[in-house]
């Protein structure tokens, strides 16, 4: 029944993971609600998980990987499927910084969720592609196609968007 | 610049925090039932252990009384079998042994002696004859009738014969002398052919000793 280490309790990791959890499961399902489902979803599975971590990286690798699972779940859902995200509920302080955001939403799920995982939660080319299961260049060819996308939304297809794949990896 | 925007603007975005608060009341719940389970599983253990470890020493203790009693019960039976195992083949086997060997052993005479006068059951009058010889003699004498193989011919004793010749010897008629001359050549004669009959010598004293030795 050991499924975490023995310093780390369960509200620690929900308090320490929520934010990640919550905000990847926004930007894979675009709706404030569908985000809280998955979000309780997942840690409902990990307080019932009897898994057993390695380290902090097993666990925030395993918590990912449910998060996407559980958002594709929500996409599979005909309920979801005849509903249309809210997406003016969303309220930046800057146009700009709303822009963006909603051009990354705008993206197709396999370029999101590798943009989100790259840009946002600062991790490797290495460890998207074994949290995902995809081979390395195939992480890394979604990267650059994912940006050549919102560079196109962003600037129109005229401006070059700035962080380019020599500059990500 | 847009990675930088990107970033800041999933800060902005609130957090659900009756959501936070909702799993983290439920991360504390299922920890003190864990711990519930816990406690309740150790107590249960507990007092399982302790009910075995006293049962098994009851039932143990009352087995290992059970137990001494038919050990001592059941050797006893096997002890008697043993004796009897024992004692029946001196019995049994003695007499085949004393017709089929001629050879006179010592350990033979003691059986061959009470088995003839169980076959033989001979009168009161001689097992006072018996009684009277003297004890080599006693002891020699039903080896020497084992000897033969016949034994209605050892039912009566040789000593019996002697004694009836000693009789007939002293209860001869007085007739003439020369009848007398007769009487004892006869006797000689007939002493001799029961010695030609008998395969066994008659006994004397001094042959005995030697063959008892």
């Amino acid at each position: 029944m050991q499924k975490k280490t023995a310093d780390v309790s369960d509200q620690t990791v929900i308090e320490t993971y929520f934010n990640m959890v919550y905000k990847l499961a926004l930007s894979q399902t675009k709706n404030k609600a569908s985000a809280d489902d998955v979000t309780q979803e997942v840690f409902l599975r990990y307080l019932k998980n009897t898994k057993h971590f390695e380290n902090e990286e097993h666990r925030k690798a395993w918590l990912i990987r449910v998060t996407l699972n559980c958002s594709k779940n929500v996409f599979s859902n005909a309920w979801f499927q005849k509903t249309v995200p809210l997406s003016e509920e969303l309220s930046f302080e800057e146009q700009e910084t709303g822009d963006v955001y909603y051009a990354v939403l705008e993206l197709p799920v396999k370029y999101r969720s590798v943009i989100h995982l790259f840009y946002y939660e600062d991790l490797s080319v290495e460890e998207i592609s074994s949290i995902l299961n995809r081979p390395q260049s195939t992480v890394k060819s979604q990267l650059f196609r994912g940006r050549e996308l919102l560079r196109r939304k962003l600037t129109g297809g005229e401006e070059n968007v700035e962080g380019t794949v020599s500059e990500s990896e | 610049m847009w990675k930088e925007r990107y970033r800041k603007a999933n800060d902005e975005i609130p957090l659900n925090e009756e959501l936070l608060g909702a799993l983290l009341e439920t991360a504390e719940k299922t920890q003190n039932d864990k711990r519930y389970y816990v406690f309740r599983f150790g107590t249960v253990a507990a007092a399982a252990m302790i009910g075995i470890s006293i049962f098994s020493y009851s039932y143990f203790s009352k087995e290992g009384e059970n137990l001494s009693e038919p050990i001592a019960q059941v050797a006893q039976p096997k002890a008697k079998l043993v004796e009897e195992v024992q004692t029946e083949p001196s019995l049994n086997e003695a007499p085949e042994t004393e017709s089929q060997t001629a050879i006179p052993q010592p350990v033979i005479i003691v059986a061959t002696e009470e088995s003839v006068v169980e076959i033989s059951e001979p009168s009161n009058e001689e097992n006072e004859d018996l009684a009277n010889l003297p004890a080599t003699a006693s002891a020699v004498l039903p080896r020497m009738i084992s000897s033969e193989e016949q034994p209605e011919e050892t039912e009566l004793p040789i000593s019996e014969e002697i004694a009836e010749s000693d009789v007939e010897e002293e209860t001869t008629p007085p007739v003439d002398e020369d009848a007398i001359t007769d009487t004892e050549t006869e006797t000689e004669d007939e002493t001799v052919q029961t010695d030609q009959e008998s395969p066994t010598p008659t006994p004397t004293p001094e042959t005995e000793l030697t063959e008892s030795e």
